[in-house]
């Protein structure tokens, strides 16, 4: 095991379980204001749609249109594979096309 | 410490429940473990790493952002910062639960926090509003999600093995396309899109201007700062 990789992997460990273990210790000590909740609860897509990004920049073709077959696909059947299928296939196809 | 006294329910039969309760869920869970392990395997993470990664970490989508930037020097501080953002609602998630188990002893709590993810907690929680009290319930869901996850990293980072140039495939945008269905599965409200838009502008600036992965953070520090701001909240104190 790389030891780089090591240290990496333990660090977000350690994090996570911080994380999971604080708000449970937290409670009763100190109250979240609803403004600090909502931060907390549009986080993850925040951080989720800053990560789509780059992709989307760099190759804006195939990349914009596998997200909107993505998009539909998720929003029609709530699975997370099929979604991520689609957008795939559709990148595939397009790259057949384009070459 | 507020454990006033009163122990709570915790049984076999309760974690057996919950346990049963989340199969499909856990199923669902399986098919996105799969495509980890796969993107594992082509990131270069080795069959221990990951392995080691989804038995200590286990936090899906974090651990996909992490994937996402993983390459060598590996920028070890954004990476770990980058899973700190993501997993900041863990900190609601453990608050929620605070009433249904203080009445169990720190020493049990606080190993089964570990096991605590979006999935199991959300039907625990289903379960708990539906009249459910036995404690055995929550680990039972969230084992439920543990046990999927782990296995079906594993056995993906094994198919992940089979898989040859990924581009060939258009598996290059594997990740950004998870990310992408993780998101529009989180949609809720129209109000949603307003972070999302900003996230995806403070993204773009920092992706073009700050070096190495940081434009994670700023696009997520932005996004969130925004619906911090303007989110309409449920009893309007300020």
């Amino acid at each position: 095991m790389n030891s780089s990789a090591l240290l990496t992997i333990v660090l977000m460990a350690i994090v996570t379980y911080l994380l999971r273990a604080s708000g449970y210790w937290l409670v009763g000590r100190f109250t979240l204001s609803p403004r600090l909740e909502a931060a907390l609860t549009y986080l993850p897509g925040a951080v989720l749609t800053a990560l789509v990004i780059p992709a989307i920049i760099d190759e804006p073709v195939p990349g914009i249109p596998a997200l909107l077959v993505t998009a539909i696909v998720m929003r029609r059947t709530g699975n997370l594979f099929l979604a991520l299928a689609g957008g795939v296939i559709m990148v595939w196809a397009m790259r057949q096309v384009i070459g | 410490m507020t454990q006033s006294g009163k122990a709570v329910e915790f049984t076999r039969n309760g974690v057996v429940r919950g346990l049963r309760t989340t199969v499909p869920v856990s199923l669902g869970v399986a098919t996105y473990g799969a495509v980890f392990g796969a993107l594992a395997n082509q990131t270069g993470v080795s069959f221990s790493e990951n392995a080691l990664m989804n038995v200590i970490v286990f936090a899906g989508a974090s651990e996909t952002a992490a994937l996402d930037i993983w390459s060598y020097p590996l920028p070890v501080l954004s990476i770990v910062f980058t899973v700190f953002l993501i997993n900041l609602r863990l900190i609601l998630l453990g608050a929620s639960v605070r009433p249904w188990l203080a009445g169990m002893k720190p020493w049990h709590v606080y190993p089964m926090l570990h096991l605590m993810n979006d999935e199991g907690w959300s039907v625990a929680m289903n379960m708990r509003r539906r009249g459910e009290r036995d404690a055995g319930v929550f680990l039972g869901c969230n084992l439920a999600v543990a046990i999927a996850w782990v296995a079906s990293t594993v056995a993906g980072h094994i198919i992940g093995s089979q898989i040859g140039d990924p581009a060939a495939y258009g598996l290059d945008f594997a990740f950004t396309l998870v990310f992408a269905a993780m998101l529009f599965g989180s949609y809720k409200e129209r109000f949603d899109l307003f972070p999302w838009a900003v996230a995806g502008f403070a993204a773009w600036i920092g992706y073009l201007v700050l070096p190495g992965t940081w434009y994670v953070v700023c696009g997520g520090l932005a996004g969130c700062l925004a619906a911090a701001r303007f989110a309409p909240l449920p009893e309007e104190t300020s």
